[in-house]
């Protein structure tokens, strides 16, 4: 292969690692290493350089920037100098010395810096130089991580680095975060929250000490081994989420959100043998080393934020009931908040309406609300119907076509006092407050959730599940005009219907729905049809509505 | 309770040798894996499941013998499974280029190591320009895009410049190995 062939390959490597590669490029790229052995050479090349890249403990980039800011390195040379005995030797040319002092390190390169005081030494000085710097290449100073992001940080006076963007030193101490969080990106992959008040030391790419607060740790598959270390603790992680609390009196407690660690207690020195925690497992270690289970605290730690999209998650699902509120799926929404199918607009404590019925299917978009992307009253009679700005959907039965109840978070208090309108309840509870959250879909009329707004809005955050209770109200029996009425109730992702169920104001059954989403997953639609009887009585309900953040 | 104790001791024993070899190997592991798929996200995951499947299997594993080639197998494992469950539209190779490179993986066994001594050395070599962009997208994970922005560049032409740097690095370490006698 000549040049311009393998940087064309490279390129098509880069794109596919990073995952930007379009359908045309992959192509060229399978046919380039399907078809020519070459290519197949320099591809696993490429991909091992990579990986020696991006794995811990094999290339080190700051070749040039290593700086010996430990002084007692020279002190200790001063001091030997002071009573070297006189030996009569030519200062050495810097490519004239012994080829075993220039392989010493294991860690970061100081050629340059050896290099430019062996000219100002005597022989017997270099060679006692080699012995003390091997005896401190252990703890040679290099940057090991940079500060990603804060919010509110207050750091004790300090002459390190505590702004973003800054690099941070293995040799800075015990730093402390007064308040406020920060976020720092570890050069091996490890990327750590920490929340002040909290005092803690950078040891190397792959390694901390917390001495007291809290911290969440994100470590990526490639960066397996990250170590946390603790006053009576060591938590080596092997591809997980963590969270870690350590007291003033130096227990510690270790919450596991996802994959695996080995937690081996006791401080450095003392052996003790180490034991397995797993996803949604929490120990707690004493200061006697003792191990104990405790109860995971599924809010207890920030997993992510981003000061410039103003996000901070505790790892909470996103509440769509909120959404319908107004809300930003955290719990701001306004209970009898809700949105109008028929024109899209955002109503608050609205009663029932009189709608005029459409002469054609329309979707209305919602552009208030952010993450509602639009609304429409379904009915077949038109044909197929449009359920968001791309998606159609062709299987919608004939309705009514009529509708006269908001799409609500809960119930307005306005309606509450009409004597038709029931207490809705699901599974023996009532639904209508923040902690037991409902969307009132009463036929006909669906919304749809723009699932790649909320990403945005939560950067580095994965939507992965919907999950809900759907069904109609069970209380409407005793209130209701109607208590044969029948609707349909639905779930359409990306226009597939993914749940679609007959439901009956005298026989109720709430049904369990539980919806994996992949990172493409775009439009979330819920959706009710009249049964062909009308929409008479027909008190659909969405309860406990979230998307179930990763 | 003294078998209790004693299938205990077993259990961390066990643990403590899985994590000395899986540790010891990680890295093999992961090349092999991010070779077979084209995709460094789905490398990752895929590396997770491989060590999870480790520790399941881990009693079948026999003292002494090939970790690394065992470990691979179990890789290999998730790798298929990955590509049977995968979606029409998601990025992977045909059956012929996994093949491809399969069996150069196979003809071709780990070496020593001296290969990445001399891509320390040929990193030194590259401008400070070339080996700040390579740090800043390799350790500090920076995306491409925000790259682009930072260098003043389209992203088209950063893939085109980060090509050319790999390049480079790839022909200086065959380059030094042919020199010390290694036949590549």
């Amino acid at each position: 292969m000549d040049i311009k062939e393998k940087t064309e390959l490279s390129s098509l490597i880069i794109e596919s690692l990073d995952g930007n590669i379009t359908p045309e490029r992959l192509r060229r790229l399978d046919q380039l290493l399907s078809q020519d052995p070459d290519a197949v050479e320099h591809y696993v090349r490429h991909l091992r350089i990579y990986s020696a890249f991006v794995r811990r403990g094999q290339i080190y980039f700051d070749t040039h920037k290593a700086d010996i800011r430990n002084m007692e390195l020279w002190d200790e040379l001063a001091e030997y100098e002071k009573n070297a005995p006189t030996v009569e030797i030519e200062t050495p040319e810097p490519e004239k010395m012994p080829v075993e002092m220039l392989k010493i390190e294991k860690g970061p390169r100081v050629i340059n810096k050896f290099s430019l005081f062996s000219a100002f030494i005597s022989a017997a000085a270099a060679v006692l130089f080699m012995v003390i710097y091997v005896k401190y290449v252990p703890t040679a100073a290099s940057s090991v991580a940079t500060i990603e992001d804060s919010v509110n940080a207050q750091w004790s006076p300090s002459e390190y680095p505590t702004k973003v963007g800054e690099r941070l030193w293995n040799n800075e101490g015990t730093r402390w975060l007064q308040k406020g969080m920060v976020k720092i990106a570890f050069d091996y992959g490890a990327e750590v929250i920490i929340e002040g008040p909290a005092e803690f030391k950078l040891e190397s790419p792959d390694k901390m000490y917390l001495s007291s607060g809290r911290l969440y740790s994100t470590v990526p598959a490639r960066a397996t081994g990250f170590i946390v270390q603790t006053p009576y603790s060591t938590i080596i992680d092997l591809g997980t989420e963590f969270g870690v609390k350590v007291d003033f009196d130096g227990s510690t407690d270790v919450h596991m959100f996802k994959g695996k660690a080995s937690l081996i207690p006791g401080s450095v020195g003392e052996k003790k043998e180490g034991v397995e925690i797993l996803a949604s497992q929490a120990k707690a270690v004493n200061v006697n080393s003792r191990v104990q289970e405790i109860a995971l605290e599924a809010g207890g730690f920030v997993r992510k934020f981003d000061s410039k999209a103003g996000l901070l998650w505790r790892g909470e699902s996103l509440n769509l009931a909120d959404i319908v509120g107004g809300g930003d799926g955290f719990g701001t929404g306004r209970q009898g908040q809700g949105v109008n199918p028929y024109d899209g607009a955002v109503l608050s404590e609205v009663g029932s309406l009189a709608l005029p019925k459409h002469k054609k299917a329309i979707y209305q978009r919602v552009d208030e609300a952010g993450f509602i992307e639009g609304v429409f009253i379904p009915d077949g009679g038109f044909g197929r119907i449009p359920i968001s700005s791309r998606d159609i959907l062709s299987d919608c039965p004939d309705t009514s076509g009529s509708m006269n109840i908001p799409i609500m978070n809960g119930l307005s208090e306005i309606l509450k006092k009409v004597e038709t309108v029931p207490e809705i309840s699901l599974q023996g509870q009532r639904w209508e407050s923040k902690d037991s959250p409902v969307i009132l879909l009463h036929t006909n009329a669906g919304i749809t959730f723009d699932l790649q707004a909320m990403r945005k809005a939560m950067p580095g955050v994965a939507v992965g599940r919907f999950s809900s209770l759907a069904g109609i109200s069970e209380t409407i029996g005793d209130v209701g005009t109607r208590k044969d009425a029948k609707a349909e109730m639905w779930v359409i992702l990306d226009g597939e219907i993914k749940f679609r169920r007959g439901v009956r104001a005298d026989a109720p059954i709430a049904y369990e729905i539980d919806l994996a989403l992949s990172e493409e997953s775009r439009f979330l639609t819920l959706m009710t049809t009249d049964g062909g009887d009308g929409v008479e009585t027909d008190w659909c309900l969405f309860a406990r509505p979230r998307l179930i953040l990763e | 309770m003294g078998d209790l104790q004693d299938k205990r001791r077993h259990n961390n024993e066990q643990h403590a040798r899985y994590i000395e070899l899986l540790m010891g190997n990680m890295d093999s592991i992961y090349r092999y894996i991010v070779s077979m798929v084209p995709r460094a996200a789905d490398a990752d995951d895929i590396l997770q499941e491989t060590s999870k499947l480790i520790w399941e299997k881990f009693e079948e594993y026999q003292t002494g013998t090939n970790f690394k080639n065992w470990a691979i197998t179990i890789a290999r494992y998730k790798i298929l499974n990955y590509y049977r469950s995968m979606q029409r539209n998601k990025v992977k190779f045909s059956s012929q280029t996994i093949d491809a490179i399969s069996d150069y993986l196979a003809e071709h066994q780990e070496d020593d190591g001296r290969d990445l001594e001399l891509l320390q050395e040929c990193l030194s070599k590259l401008t400070a320009k070339d080996r700040e962009l390579i740090q800043q997208k390799y350790a500090q994970k920076i995306t491409t895009k925000h790259l682009a922005t930072r260098f003043g560049r389209s992203v088209s032409g950063l893939y085109g410049t980060l090509a050319r740097i790999q390049r480079v690095l790839i022909d200086c370490v065959q380059r030094s190995l042919r020199s010390e006698g290694f036949i590549r």
